[in-house]
């Protein structure tokens, strides 16, 4: 049994690369619920999956991942990372986006100052977890010349956490699901 | 009572997660609904769209101006022999409530289910009103799902329901369940004749003096029976444990997860009740013999514990709990029921969380206008006309309030227009601008400003028309193919000038508040601007074109264009204090531009290039 949350914000293909991550998934025999929260920002707020992945037939899972029963956590910004590791455990393990999004914060409210004068990435190195950090968008610039594909590689490493072997099914899957990512399968299987 | 099962798909090739919204709209359609109506809501959105894509035997779709609307016209369709379906959220069942009072006298001959996007939680709703009250008002049987399965099975019954007791079915669906994806089995689709006739019965249809009040027995008395009939609900654990707790909705899975990590089955028996409304009297008596105590655990108000204690009062011997246990508002959430369970059966917390991450302090990333949002230009031009003097803005809900801090209030649908009225009658010196989308302005606002004209208010309205119901995912307002001519409609109306203005010039639109202003009687000012998500050809050729910079030699520090505009794609270097813009997420909408007093924003205009929209 793996819980998984998949945060970023709005716009990073959260709710899709969902979609795809849980479509691999019973592709290769395990079962699945996930999700998705977006608030009511459209491009701009808070999204996040909660997925409850087990080998065989799931139980009844409630909707949400009980605080303290966090696996496993991809985060597409480092803030979003932040935000759900408050419900992690000693052996959970996490991969982090080193780059930070822009983040708006109403302009003249107290938090703003906070924000612009910290580093996320800072707070992450007194967690008592597994972390990896990783330049999602960065890898996705260089390798397809466009960000948006920063989501694939963070499946990437979804899939790593998960035990999932089947690479080639998630690809398949992946590009089926997004065709206008279709262009950039070249580039990504080199 | 009714057993559940989980399915598991096992052909991999043919996979697909349907979430909530999905469910509602596959279900109807496989139990051959007829006609759909709606008024676009959050959690329950994406129904429609659905629905919309059938391309063979699709129902006939009629996209309400609002609720009060949707629930007539479904009713006109089931007193035709049609199945119908409305959808809305749960604020919108407060519009539908005066026919829904009424529909259940007329004996409808075809099923009409309204579905309710619930929203513990406020997660995507201005608020998290308890709309359960309205079953025993309306006297309309309940349904509650629990699990993405369950919105399948039960919208599908819904139907049959509907025609059984000859009254509409309420499902209400859980935002939480709204949005969640698992798979589902279907049936196959429902066939069905479609053969619609209207009959003139005058005894069902003529609700006056007499007939009224039978009609309205006859509906009791229908439903009553129908209380009397099998409980939709089903059973977990130990059958003959002391403890017994209660759920429905969306606290069902949280609740069975706990008990189970809990490992407390041999102490509680478990009852999901999905039949919310009428309970079966004898059946829950029956259920409570031989225990102790029973607690209900069920998010919001504690309608079910409420219902059940009328029914039970003086004919159980256990002790029935609820709300005095759990808070009334937000969500149940696991930690609320793992305390509880803890605390009642003394036991130690297994869970291992980190107790150093509470102090973790992460900033909300909250809602606010995306870059090229007309609104945003809209609203610098009215913050520089009124907060100087200090000025009141009446706010709505819709995407004008996804900067929820650019208003004075935030509160329900058209409360900008209303609330501005009374308060421009007792404080008429005060300055006051109300505020609204065009959608509001079709749902109930355009009544209210009538309203306003009849009662000679001064008063001036921001009207504010993005071509689209964008908040919901853009479905169609009346301004989106420009049916309607809004100078002309408001100045039948009465409406005293219509300034019509572009957002993004935030000149004119000062120009245009401060002008209105001066006039007697209701004024209206009408920003135009498309929706920012929804770009026009020219608005795709402009982000091809242009460049925008920011020249901080030039800069004057007035901070206007970062703190007053606030648009996000204008950032700060924390170390320097400089301003620049984020090209990648910057449209180019330019109302930067004449924000700037110092003339520091550039455009740098590209070679033409060719853009398809």
């Amino acid at each position: 049994m793996h819980n998984l949350i998949i945060a970023g914000i709005g716009g990073q293909g959260i709710n899709r690369l969902a979609h795809i991550i849980a479509t691999t998934c019973y592709a290769v025999g395990k079962s699945c619920q996930f999700t998705v929260h977006k608030g009511g920002a459209q491009t701009l707020g808070s999204v996040y999956v909660e997925m409850r992945i087990a080998a065989g037939t799931l139980p009844v899972l409630g909707p949400g991942i009980p605080n303290g029963k966090l696996d496993l956590l991809v985060a597409l910004d480092p803030w979003e990372g932040l935000r759900h590791i408050k419900k992690a455990h000693a052996t959970t393990k996490a991969w982090v986006e080193t780059s930070v999004a822009p983040m708006f914060v109403e302009r003249q409210n107290p938090d703003e100052h906070f924000v612009l004068n910290t580093n996320p990435l800072d707070c992450f190195a007194d967690i008592p977890v597994e972390l990896h950090y990783q330049a999602y968008r960065q890898t996705a610039i260089e390798t397809c010349g466009q960000v948006r594909m920063a989501n694939y590689f963070a499946g990437m490493d979804c899939l790593q956490a998960l035990g999932i072997s089947e690479i080639a099914r998630y690809q398949q899957i992946f590009f089926e699901q997004i065709p206008s990512a279709v262009q950039h399968r070249r580039s990504v299987l080199q | 009572m009714i057993g559940h099962s989980k399915i598991v798909a096992t052909d991999v090739d043919n996979l697909q997660f349907i979430d909530g919204n999905q469910a509602v709209a596959l279900a109807a359609w496989d139990a051959h609904v007829d006609y759909v109506t709606h008024y676009p809501g959050s959690p329950l959105n994406r129904v429609i769209p659905v629905l919309q894509d059938i391309e063979e035997n699709a129902p006939v779709i009629n996209h309400a101006l609002n609720e009060h609307i949707a629930a007539l016209a479904a009713l006109g369709a089931s007193m035709s022999g049609a199945r119908s379906l409305v959808v809305m959220k749960h604020v919108g069942l407060n519009i539908a409530a005066d026919p829904l009072n009424y529909a259940g006298l007329v004996k409808i001959s075809g099923g009409m289910v309204v579905v309710v996007g619930t929203d513990p939680g406020a997660r995507t709703s201005t608020g998290e009103e308890d709309v359960h009250w309205y079953a025993p008002q309306f006297n309309y049987p309940l349904l509650e799902p629990y699990d993405v399965q369950s919105i399948y099975d039960t919208v599908q019954h819904a139907f049959d329901l509907s025609e059984q007791v000859r009254t509409p079915v309420l499902v209400f669906v859980a935002g939480r369940l709204a949005y969640q994806s698992v798979m589902i089995e279907r049936r196959a689709r429902l066939t069905r004749p479609a053969k619609f006739e209207f009959n003139k019965n005058k005894e069902s249809l003529i609700n006056v003096g007499q007939r009224a009040v039978r009609n309205h027995r006859q509906q009791i008395e229908r439903i009553t029976a129908y209380a009397a009939q099998p409980l939709r609900a089903f059973d977990e654990f130990n059958q003959h444990a002391a403890h017994g707790v209660i759920t429905r909705g969306a606290t069902y899975a949280v609740v069975h997860e706990v008990i189970r990590d809990l490992q407390l089955q041999p102490h509680i028996h478990l009852l999901n009740v999905e039949r919310v409304y009428p309970v079966n009297p004898d059946y829950i008596i029956d259920w409570c013999r031989g225990k102790t105590a029973v607690t209900v655990i069920e998010d919001q108000d504690g309608f079910l514990e409420t219902m059940l204690k009328r029914e039970l009062f003086g004919k159980v011997a256990c002790s029935i709990e609820g709300k005095n246990n759990f808070p009334a508002w937000g969500e149940i959430n696991d930690q609320q029921v793992r305390q509880y369970f803890i605390a009642k059966f003394k036991l130690e917390n297994p869970v291992t969380s980190l107790p150093a991450l509470d102090k973790l302090q992460v900033p909300e990333r909250p809602g606010t206008f995306c870059e090229g949002c007309p609104h945003r230009a809209a609203f610098y031009a009215i913050d520089h006309c009124f907060l100087l003097n200090d000025g009141i803005i009446g706010g709505d809900i819709g995407c004008s309030s996804l900067a929820p801090h650019r208003t004075d209030w935030l509160l329900c649908m058209n409360a900008g227009v209303g609330i501005s009225q009374g308060i421009a009658q007792l404080l008429p010196h005060r300055a006051l601008v109300s505020s609204g989308g065009e959608g509001s302005l079709f749902h109930g606002g355009l009544i209210s400003l009538q309203s306003a004209v009849e009662n000679n208010i001064k008063m001036t309205h921001i009207l504010f028309d993005n071509a689209s119901i964008a908040m919901t995912g853009h479905q169609d307002s009346p301004t989106t193919h420009g049916h309607v001519d809004v100078r002309m409609l408001l100045a039948a109306i009465g409406v005293q000038q219509v300034y019509e203005v572009n957002a993004f010039a935030t000149t004119s639109v000062i120009d245009a508040i401060n002008a209105a202003a001066e006039l007697p009687g209701v004024k209206v000012v009408w920003v135009r601007g498309n929706c920012a998500l929804l770009p026009s050809t020219e608005m795709l050729q402009r982000r091809q074109q242009r460049t925008l910079q920011i020249d901080n030699s030039r800069c004057g520090e007035c901070s206007l264009c970062y703190d007053q505009l606030q648009c996000p794609a204008i950032i700060k270097n924390s170390a320097t204090g400089n301003l620049s813009v984020n090209l990648h997420t910057c449209r180019r909408c330019t109302a930067c531009l004449s924000v700037c007093p110092n003339n520091a924003i550039n455009v740098i205009e590209q070679e033409q290039a060719v853009v398809h929209a």
